[in-house]
């Protein structure tokens, strides 16, 4: 990293802002920034002292300032209120309590990392990304929209992201991995509302096994779906299919197509059974 | 270009000339804090574990420059041979120390827990613990030790 040459400490984000060019970069918890390789920035500015660092509760919404840390959100009593309590599982599933206490959201959502833990939820949440662009204009972007093309650019600072609370809704979050600590082997959220026995408005996510991403094919054929009547090889079936799953060193494409099944398997029985 | 960065070290207020790439393990090790130790330099291991501003952190993956500010805990402000800390005491007593290499990053997440909560579970040290590995002792020891520093920290031994 012996080409940084400059650390700057704003006070705001219009003052922040004003520091961001092609040779700077944003650093928030450092624990990418420190660790990443090929890095060409002179100059890295803290966004940790620019009044980022909330966790707002409003009607049927909360707002988490994008320096947050993961402890500081597994330690909040509004947090667990968000997707009925996912969104603590995901930040208790995050790496150790060390780095934990370091961790941001930004941090965690800014690039599409495959082992982050975050995106997945923000998907099946519905969440919106606060982003302010060059000028200082606020830019509200849909966690889907986000994910799929529409990541933050040089210049811009995530602001915050605001989580809808739709405590009626059914909601999981899983991360597969070996011990409490592994990097994710698979990381999948679930969230949909149970309307009179029937699925309304699905919403799946993955990562890990492919680039973070929704599965609309899947959410489309379990859209209006009795719980009781679905059948729920075929729904596996299909979700193996449409997700265009990789390989990697510790597993292969088939062992995850099958994992992913499983996982579902059981988040789908798991809503049969509370509706009941 | 070198910048200054005002810190708190285990109690005394000091100012230090870094660059920005520094890492703070580097710094603390350079202005003689040797029980921070290196292990993995990749944020895995929990061997350069101290405290920042009432936080386990690992000093491996964070910049000097980002503890501008702040204040710093090593084992070095904890206890002496003559008058160890409770946690430090009750590791000799549990015998729970081996190689003695992960012991300093180890007693800084179990103090930071500590600082925070008097009376864990065994489930909330374990947690705590997490990002500390120990090649030698296989944990029992160690969390018995802490459970075991609580209860004298609460007055009960
Ligand atoms: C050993 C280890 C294990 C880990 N395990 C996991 C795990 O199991 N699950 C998991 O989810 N994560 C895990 N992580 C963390 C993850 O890989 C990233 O390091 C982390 O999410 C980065 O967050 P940060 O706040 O430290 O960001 P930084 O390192 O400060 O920044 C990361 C990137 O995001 C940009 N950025 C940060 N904040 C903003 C913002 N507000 N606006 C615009 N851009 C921004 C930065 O410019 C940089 O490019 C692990 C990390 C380590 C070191
Ligand atoms: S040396 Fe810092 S975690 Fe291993
Ligand atoms: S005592 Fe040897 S690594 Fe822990």
């Amino acid at each position: 990293m012996k080409q940084l040459q400059e650390f700057i400490y704003p006070n705001s984000i219009e003052e922040a802002l004003s520091f961001l060019d092609e040779s700077t970069e944003i650093i928030a918890g450092g624990t990418h920034i420190t660790v990443s390789k090929n890095q060409s920035f002179k100059r890295l500015v803290d966004i940790t002292r620019i009044g980022l660092n909330y966790i707002k509760k409003e009607d049927h919404q909360v707002r988490i300032g994008s320096t947050t840390t993961v402890t500081e959100m597994i330690e909040s009593s509004i947090v667990r209120k968000i997707g009925n309590g996912i969104l603590t599982k995901a930040c208790q599933l995050i790496a150790d309590t060390p780095l934990r206490n370091i961790i941001t959201l930004g941090g965690n959502i800014a690039r599409y990392y495959p082992w982050a833990g975050l995106p997945v939820v923000l998907l099946v949440i519905d969440a919106e990304i606060i982003i302010v662009d060059k000028e200082g204009l606020e830019q509200t972007i849909s966690a889907t929209k986000y994910f799929k093309n529409a990541k933050v650019k040089t210049g811009e600072i995530i602001k915050e992201v605001v989580f809808p609370v739709q405590s009626d809704w059914f909601y999981r979050y899983e991360k597969f991995a070996l011990t409490t600590v592994d990097y994710s082997w698979l990381t999948m959220a679930f969230g949909a509302k149970n309307e009179g026995g029937s699925i309304v408005d699905p919403h799946i996510a993955v990562s890990r096994i492919t680039k973070v991403t929704r599965v609309s094919e899947v959410e489309k054929l379990l859209e209006g779906k009795e719980l009781s009547k679905l059948n729920i090889n075929e729904v596996i079936q299909t979700l193996r299919t449409s997700v265009n799953v990789v390989s990697d060193y510790r597993s292969s494409k088939e062992y995850r197509e099958h994992l992913l099944g499983i996982l579902f398997k059981r988040m789908l029985n798991e809503m049969k059974e509370e509706g009941k | 270009m070198a910048l200054e960065i005002e810190v708190i070290i285990n109690g005394q207020q000091k100012v230090l000339t870094i660059e920005p790439y520094d890492l703070l393990i580097d710094v603390l090790r350079r202005e003689g804090y040797k029980s921070v130790k290196r292990g993995c330099s990749e944020g895995t291991c929990g061997t350069c574990t101290i405290i920042l501003n009432g936080r386990a952190v690992k000093s491996c993956i964070l910049l000097a420059a980002q503890a501008h500010k702040g204040s710093i805990v090593t084992v070095e402000g904890i206890g002496t041979r003559d008058q160890p800390h409770p946690l430090q005491q009750a590791f000799v007593e549990e015998g729970a120390i081996q190689c003695g290499f992960c012991i300093p990053g180890i007693i800084l997440s179990a103090k930071a827990l500590l600082d925070n909560n008097q009376s864990p579970t065994k489930e909330e040290v374990k947690q705590a613990m997490d990002g500390n590995l120990c090649r030698c002792t296989g944990y029992s020891g160690q969390i018995k030790a802490i459970l075991s520093a609580a209860a004298m920290m609460r007055g009960e031994k």
